[in-house]
């Protein structure tokens, strides 16, 4: 019941992050920016809302709901695989050795950079605090 | 009249095959039964069945394709939200992701160029950790594939979900926030779902970074991407 009464305002809300995401590709195509458009329309949306010029409010429904079923979107995307059976099959091996390789070195040299960053400012933290001190 | 039931039945097939993913999901629970896996080799097969060619469907189910705009402009929610706490470890974090999106990418690569992988292979995986809907605009661009590009964002999220937690323990990373980035950046979208179910700090983090990765990746990998791959062809002597 509570879904249904929200559905018109999650459609209202996902026409306005396409207005958004039209305008941002059109500024892509007018001023030929580096940029891809979707990367754009995230870069307005942001700005819109750190400008408080758009109220979080105006576009949480329809965006979370954008959100959480981002994987149907691009499901017709994925299902092209199928034109490339015959690379794959020729490759599958290394293909997976290199997704799992380069993924545990991105987790390790994520986590790890990270939380090294994160004990250094603690210590300066406390090197600040016993300065002032 | 032929394009309104094209348009109607490929969006509607993947519509059906999304919900019914996910409710064999929700008795499932396995990683190896993410959704949006589980849907495209449910559309795959139909199409396969039917015999009909991949590029009727694709115009068919473009409404979900227009989707994928708004569905990104959605992505500085997360980014907006979190604000206050990213702002506070804003160095750390930052350094974090921008570390593990540079590894993983010039890794893949670099190893793609080894193997003596295709081109287009080569060109489409150092986007393998880029959330799909910048991905499958970033792949053609530098002249990769959308579709292999989404497929390995797809399987690397599925990975991560899969030995990610125990990976990232044994590497001794228990910090909440490090844990949300490294899902993030390096799963993105599936990697986050996984990070929501360690705890709130976590998912907030990845989805933020999957924001932040993506936009770095894209604004970088044009001039980056040519230059990677003319340092690793080099390095292997290619």
């Amino acid at each position: 019941m509570n879904r249904l009464r929200a559905l018109p305002s999650v459609v209202l809300q996902i026409a306005g992050l396409w207005a958004i995401s039209w305008l941002a590709h059109q500024l892509v195509t007018w001023f030929h920016l580096p940029l891809p458009g979707n990367v754009m329309a995230l870069l307005l949306t942001l700005a819109a809302l750190g400008s408080h010029a758009l109220p979080l409010k105006a576009i949480e429904h329809g965006g979370s709901f954008l959100l959480t079923h981002m994987s149907l979107l691009f499901i017709p995307f994925a299902a092209g695989l199928s034109r490339l059976f015959p690379l794959l099959a020729a490759h599958g091996l290394a293909i997976g050795t290199v997704l799992i390789i380069s993924a545990v070195l991105g987790y390790a040299i994520t986590g790890r950079v990270t939380q090294a960053g994160l004990r250094m400012s603690t210590r300066f933290d406390v090197l600040a605090t016993a300065r002032h001190g | 009249m032929d394009d309104a039931v094209q348009l109607l039945l490929a969006t509607g097939a993947t519509l059906l095959a999304y919900l019914a993913a996910r409710r064999l999901y929700a008795i499932v629970g396995s990683p190896l039964a993410t959704p949006v896996f589980v849907a495209t080799v449910f559309v795959m097969t139909i199409l396969w069945l039917l015999h009909l060619p991949y590029e009727r469907y694709l115009t068919g189910a473009s409404p979900l394709v227009d989707l994928l705009g708004p569905a990104t402009a959605a992505l500085a929610i997360p980014l907006y939200k979190h604000r206050k706490t990213l702002r506070a470890f804003l160095l750390a974090a930052l350094g974090g992701v921008i570390c593990g999106a540079a590894v993983t990418m010039l890794t893949a690569i670099g190893l793609a160029v080894l193997f003596r992988l295709p081109e287009v292979v080569i060109a489409s995986i150092g986007f393998k950790s880029v959330t799909a809907p910048i991905a499958a605009e970033l792949a053609p661009l530098m002249r990769g594939d959308q579709s292999m590009a989404v497929t390995f964002a797809v399987a690397t999220g599925i990975f991560g979900a899969m030995v990610g937690p125990s990976l990232l323990w044994r590497l001794g990373v228990s910090s909440p926030l490090a844990r949300g980035l490294a899902y993030g950046t390096i799963s993105t979208g599936i990697g986050t779902a996984r990070a929501i179910c360690e705890g709130e700090l976590q998912g907030a983090a990845s989805a933020t970074s999957m924001s932040v990765s993506g936009m770095l990746v894209a604004s970088a990998a044009p001039h980056v991407m040519p230059l990677m791959l003319h340092c690793c062809k080099l390095a292997f002597g290619q």
